[in-house]
Parts: C-alpha cells; structure tokens; sequence
C-alpha cells in the first residue's frame, strides 16, 4: 500500500459513512417538517380561554364557519405587524359565515393585552375577531407549527383547507382573501 | 492516511451539524426567551442604531461600516 493511502477496506467503510452523513442531511428538513397538518386533514378540536375575559371556546363551536386560525404572540413582531389587516379580513367576511380566531400563546398575557388595547385604540374600534389564549402552547403543540406566526385556514366542516407559514404581506393577503372566498362558496 | 481520516472526519461533523441545526432545534412557539431585547448581540441595540447613523455621517458615506466602500467617502 502507498503511503498516505487509506486501504480498500477502509476507505469503503469512510465512503459508507460519508454517504450515511450526506442522506441524513438531505433528509432533515423532511425530518423537521414531518407530521405537520396537511390539506383535506381534520382539525384538532381545542378549548381555550379568551385572551380578554375568561369565556372558554372550543374549535367545534366553530363548525358551520370557516375559520381562520392564527397562531401568534406578543413578543413576535411580524404577528403583530399582520394582526390589523387579519382583522380587517374578519369585519369584511364576518357576515358570510367566516371567524377569525386569534390565538395568542405568550408566557403571560400581560403584554399581549396590552398590545390588543393600543390597537383598538389605534383602529378606534374593539379588536375584531376571537381572541383566545393558550398559556400550554396546546394548539402549536397539536398542529406542530414549525413558523412564527402561522395561520391555518379551516373550512365549514372543521378540515384544514390551507396552511400559511409566516405572517402576510399586502400581496399574499390578497391570496388569502381569494382562498376565503373559495371556502366561503 | 491520519489527515485523510481527521479530514474527513471534519467534514462529517460539519455535515451532522446540519442536521442537529433542523433535528433537534428550539420550535417557534418557544422562543419567547430568545426574542427579549437583553439576547440580541449588542445590549445597546437602540443605542446602536444611532451611533452606525452618526458614524455614517462623520465618513460622509453611507454604508461606511462595510468592507464594500470604506468609509472614505470617496465613491
């Protein structure tokens, strides 16, 4: 054997392992992405307490409407940045049978409170939407949320129809507005 | 052979840390701790704000804190 070379033997098992190393990197994002809800799949029910006063609501109470469901948090700045246009969307599909369930997942409520009060006092009008609180993180724990915000979009028999990772920006706001319509039908 | 095996070796751990990065990493929902102020970088992040705008008007060139165009004011 020439010096400097590994031998057949070992350089076999050092490919082996090479190509071990390589497969689990290409499949970690199918990893860290596995079992995440998909279309067409039943939503978990939950029942969580309001964020501004203690009524309970469950996702069942919901059925009959399409929902859409948001994930975010206090101290999320996109969560926040997206929340007066979401609830934009609320007051136009209101009527239509649609709800717009907010579900804030803060540590305390403390700051999330505050932020609904300056935002109702920046639109000059109640926050719209359910606004919910899950203390236990329950809800992202159940659908594996894997982005911060993430909506999930419900249709009238509970089922997800659409799942939107991060929070929406004029353009895909306008997207969304066109899958409630679908779902509306 | 030894440089061959610690290089590839090398190459190996880099490529597990990949996978640690997706595998075994903190979920969305935890972060709360991780978005306070106190674990940025720099404790002063206001501060600093201010101070890359003054010092980008002391160089008289905007972008002066890169590498690409020095500060010299001489674009």
């Amino acid at each position: 054997m020439e010096k400097g070379y590994a031998s057949p033997r070992v350089r076999a098992h050092l490919i082996l392992i090479m190509f071990i190393v390589v497969v689990l990197t290409c499949m970690a994002q199918t990893f860290a992405f596995a079992g995440m809800p998909v279309a067409g799949q039943q939503a978990t029910d939950f029942v969580l307490p309001g964020l501004l006063n203690g009524q309970t609501l469950s996702l069942k109470d919901l059925t009959g409407k399409v929902v859409l469901l948001n994930i975010w948090a206090s101290w999320c700045t996109s969560c926040k940045e997206e929340m007066e246009d979401l609830m934009a969307v609320q007051e136009q599909y209101g009527l239509r049978g649609f709800a717009f369930v907010a579900v804030n997942i803060d540590n305390a409520p403390a700051s999330a409170v505050e932020f609904m009060d300056r935002l109702g006092t920046k639109m000059k009008k109640k926050p719209a939407g359910i606004l919910l609180y899950d203390k236990d993180k329950l809800v992202p724990k159940a659908y594996l949320q894997r982005a911060m915000p993430t909506s999930y979009l419900i249709d009238r028999e509970g089922k997800f129809r659409k799942i939107y990772l991060g929070s929406f920006s004029k353009s895909t706001l306008a997207a969304l507005k066109a899958d409630i319509e679908e779902a509306l039908k | 052979m030894k440089r061959y095996v610690i290089g590839l070796s090398l190459l190996s751990l880099l490529c597990l840390a990949g996978c640690a990065e997706k595998l075994i990493r903190v979920q969305p929902y935890e972060m709360e701790h991780f978005a306070q102020d106190k674990m940025q970088f720099t404790p002063l992040g206001p501060r600093t704000v201010f101070e890359t705008h003054i010092y980008s008007i002391r160089e008289a060139s905007a972008g002066g804190l890169s590498g690409f165009q020095g500060g010299c004011g001489c674009r």
